[in-house]
């Protein structure tokens, strides 16, 4: 007897679901979203070129400024030059990319501050992005089962792949830690055990490991990238503002036996005020160098390298530094309460800890590397047209090959940047349901190597997400998942500052003394 | 007996070298006829009519070994890219590889890294030399950009590096600019392959304006003897046509009115440009497809007089009532 749902309406169920929902549909949304706001985000970040024309006496300074972007569909162009639209099919018989022209508007700026005049201002194509079959952008978006028969495609297919130079490429979804949280967990150091509380800070592609541990003298200390081996907690939480003893403890925690080794801590402070805190961290970055150029080096490694993720769009640079500190105290704050054992380590497989890099993301990555490539090409022609007394215009600088090629050879290999191989792989094609398996495949970063027991683990936040049974023998069993079948993939906010504001209408309370947003007071 | 194998072998191919046509195409030298097919089991060459081996014991050129997929072939390959001349040299310098790893897939330390690193950044500097191979460079870059954003395809590029360096080594280039020359040489090499590009095209793209374009472009075809045919307006109708949007019935018409009317001799001394563009107005006409002069002018990069004058000339000697 059937307690729960009858088999049949389970069925029924789960059919109307697949008949709206596709199959690849998480591939489809990250990318589509990549194409509508991705590419313009990292256009805006990046927003000018500059160039070092204007440093030499003489010269104005020139620059470029990049506005809007868009990306049509996919066409071909042919020797005798015509241009033709672009069908799936087409590009796998001939072995062609099914890629779309890029076009961006750029205009050059001649002139100081104040006292600019744009020289020349057209929206250029900047070079070909590969499509995903299937997505907004492709040329059989929308088409009825007999139009895709015409077409030459298969109706049954479920897309969500590229096609590269004539084979079907998909990009592998790779799970990883969840940035900007705080992980805490037990580790060891000379053998004795220590506490560490770990985040993965990342902003704008650059992902920063941030540690906070506590030695077996019960002393802090911080470890982050450009700074090698680790400074002194409270020297770093000195240096970025939080200079009186009551602020610090006050800001790590009211608990007394943690308020009790915050004064160890202090203790051994060697630092008193802000000023000695930065020279100190000047003379551990710049060892040897004259003492302006250490103040600098310490403030620019604080604020490029030192949790990144905090330099938000909303918030002032003064307070981001008091941001970080807080930041900070919060993460001794998790090595205390770890080490009183009043919180457990926190575990690396829960699936809340972890976070998925689908097509979109992966495509973003690479978009913004593409784009700083064609950005340092644009500054050498410019350069160089200026050297000879050339004519500055949009269209004869922007070379659309090198954004193409920057775009077409990671998928192509699957070697993508930050190094890792294996991202882009050819769409297994042995029969259907091997494709419908392929496209919905998880892969973790970790080694194939090592035993990694816990990671190969099924855990219990699986349910309902990831497929229990369907895993492959062998060296990668437990790290190659695969989705299960109604799992549905969120999407990350578009707007933090407008998730901010939400939170703080519901009643959420911000930290006292950090307005990150204008605060409206509840309702109820 | 008197000869070996190897000598009668070496007699008779320099027997068949002296039957050779200049581009390779040969012929069976019982029965004339071009017919030949290569054997790659036996390596012979044979002749399909009368069945005379006219090469035997061709040496295989391919590998040792065999590959099943691409990642095995990978592997096994010993050879790296073709040699092109679109790069100054020739792609026959190597760089050093941008994975930070050793030999044993390990990855290096920091100083060894940086060491790379400073390496990889002289490799880079050391690839060009004097003056010549600067300007070289700086050439070839300006052909490859010129050529992407026309988006000619790679055997132009071929072509018009290998103009530009006779035109180097013949020194033309002196008292001109390189940019001139470097596009004087893709407008050259487009002809050549049958995909012209008009002079306007060319010097949208081009820092050089078009009277200087046509100017160096004649100094370098005459010193160099470059043997170009006269443009065939048929080459520019699917460039044009597609632009326009117009059908492959419009293509087909106008490709059939500048035969016709070429047969009467209405080309000789007229742009092609403008020809083809008269002939694919008269077709849009005639197929219902009408595209107004102004627009065909503008695709073109013609005038509008030229067209209708153009125009009117080949109704005429096609008969059609106007």
């Amino acid at each position: 007897m059937d307690t729960a749902l009858d088999r049949t309406i389970r069925r029924d169920i789960s059919r109307e679901y697949f008949s709206r929902e596709r199959l690849a549909e998480h591939h489809y949304r990250s990318f589509n979203a990549f194409l509508t706001r991705g590419m313009q985000e990292v256009v805006d970040e990046k927003a000018t070129i500059d160039t070092d024309i204007g440093d030499k006496e003489g010269e104005e300074p020139v620059h470029v400024e990049l506005g809007d972007v868009r990306v049509v569909t996919p066409r071909v162009r042919e020797a005798d030059g015509s241009e033709e639209l672009l069908y799936p099919q087409e590009a796998r018989l001939r072995n062609i990319t099914y890629s779309a022209p890029v076009f961006m508007e750029m205009s050059i700026v001649k002139g100081e501050e104040g006292d600019q005049r744009v020289v020349d201002s057209t929206e250029t194509k900047i070079g070909r992005m590969p499509i995903m079959v299937g997505s907004e952008k492709c040329n059989i978006a929308g088409f009825t089962d007999q139009e895709l028969i015409d077409i030459g495609e298969d109706p049954a297919d479920p897309g969500g792949y590229f096609i590269v130079n004539g084979s079907e490429r998909v990009l592998m979804t790779s799970e990883d830690l969840a940035p900007n949280k705080i992980l805490a967990e037990y580790d060891t150091k000379y053998g004795d055990e220590i506490q560490v509380a770990k985040t993965f800070s990342q902003r704008r592609g650059y992902r920063a490991l941030v540690l906070c541990e506590r030695t077996r003298n019960g002393l802090l200390e911080v470890s982050f990238p450009s700074v090698s081996g680790s400074i002194n907690f409270v020297t770093l939480v000195r240096a970025l503002g939080l200079e009186s003893d009551e602020e610090i403890v006050h800001k790590v925690s009211n608990d007394p036996e943690v308020v009790k080794y915050m004064l160890e801590n202090l203790e051994e402070a060697e630092v008193q005020t802000e000023e000695e805190a930065i020279e100190a961290l000047g003379k551990r970055v710049a060892s040897g160098q004259g003492k302006n150029y250490q103040l600098k080096r310490a403030n620019y490694v604080i604020d490029r390298y030192l949790l990144p993720h905090l330099h938000e769009d909303g918030v002032e640079e003064e307070d981001v530094r008091i941001n970080k500190a807080h930041y900070l105290c919060r993460m001794a704050e998790a090595c205390f309460e770890l080490a009183l054992q009043r919180r457990e380590a926190d575990d690396k497989d829960h699936y809340a800890n972890k976070r998925l890099k689908v097509s979109g993301d992966l495509m973003k990555d690479l978009f913004r590397t593409a784009l700083n490539k064609l950005a340092r090409d644009v500054k050498y022609q410019l350069e160089r047209a200026n050297m000879r007394n050339r004519n500055l215009s949009v269209s004869t600088v922007v070379r659309s090959d090198v954004l193409t090629e920057r775009l077409e050879h990671p998928i192509a290999t699957g070697n993508w940047v930050g190094g890792r191989s294996g991202v882009s792989q050819l769409v297994d094609r042995t029969d259907f349901m091997g494709v419908l398996s392929h496209l919905r495949r998880l892969r973790s970063p970790l080694s194939r190597s090592q035993p990694h027991f816990e990671a190969r683990d099924l855990h219990a936040t699986q349910w309902g997400r990831i497929c229990p049974s369907e895993t492959p023998e062998g060296p990668n069993c437990g790290l190659v998942k695969n989705f299960a079948q109604a799992m549905e993939l969120s999407q990350n906010v578009e707007d933090e500052q407008e998730l901010k504001r939400e939170l703080a209408s519901m009643g959420v309370q911000g930290i006292p003394g950090l307005e990150g947003t204008t605060r409206t007071p509840a309702d109820d | 007996m008197t000869r070996s194998t190897r000598q009668r072998e070496r007699l008779r191919e320099t027997d068949e070298v002296e039957t050779e046509d200049q581009e390779g195409v040969r012929a069976c030298p019982e029965c004339e006829s071009d017919n030949l097919v290569k054997d790659s089991d036996r390596g012979e060459l044979i002749c399909e009519d009368c069945g005379l081996v006219v090469e035997e014991e061709k040496i295989d050129p391919g590998p040792e070994w065999r590959a099943f997929n691409h990642q095995e072939r990978q592997e096994k390959s010993r050879v790296g890219a073709p040699t092109t001349q679109t790069m100054h040299d020739k792609g026959l310098t190597t760089t050093i590889d941008w994975k930070d790893k050793d030999a044993y897939g390990r990855s290096i330390s920091s100083k060894k890294r940086s060491q790379m690193h400073r390496l990889r950044k002289w490799q880079e500097r050391i690839r060009t030399k004097d003056a010549g191979e600067r300007n070289l460079q700086f050439a070839l870059s300006e052909i490859d950009r010129m050529a992407s954003a026309l988006g000619v395809p790679r055997s132009v590029r071929e072509v018009a590096s290998v103009i530009y360096r006779r035109a180097l080594k013949e020194d033309l280039i002196r008292g001109r600019s390189i940019e001139g020359v470097a596009t004087s040489a893709l407008y050259a090499a487009c002809r050549k392959e049958g995909i012209p590009r008009s002079l306007e095209e060319i010097s949208e793209v081009s820092r050089v304006e078009r009277k200087e374009i046509g100017r160096t472009y004649r100094y370098i075809s005459q010193e160099l003897s470059l043997e170009m045919k006269p443009v065939d307006p048929k080459k520019y109708v699917p460039r044009f046509c597609s632009e326009l949007e117009l059908s492959e019935e419009v293509q087909t018409k106008a490709n059939e009115i500048i035969e016709k009317t070429a047969e009467k001799g209405l080309l000789s001394g007229k742009s092609p440009t403008g020809y083809a563009a008269a002939a694919i107005y008269a077709a849009s006409l005639l197929c219902n497809e009408k595209k107004t002069q102004r627009e065909v002018a503008d695709v073109a990069q013609v005038t509008e007089v030229t067209i209708r004058n153009r125009y009117q000339e080949q109704i005429e000697a096609m008969g059609i009532h106007g």
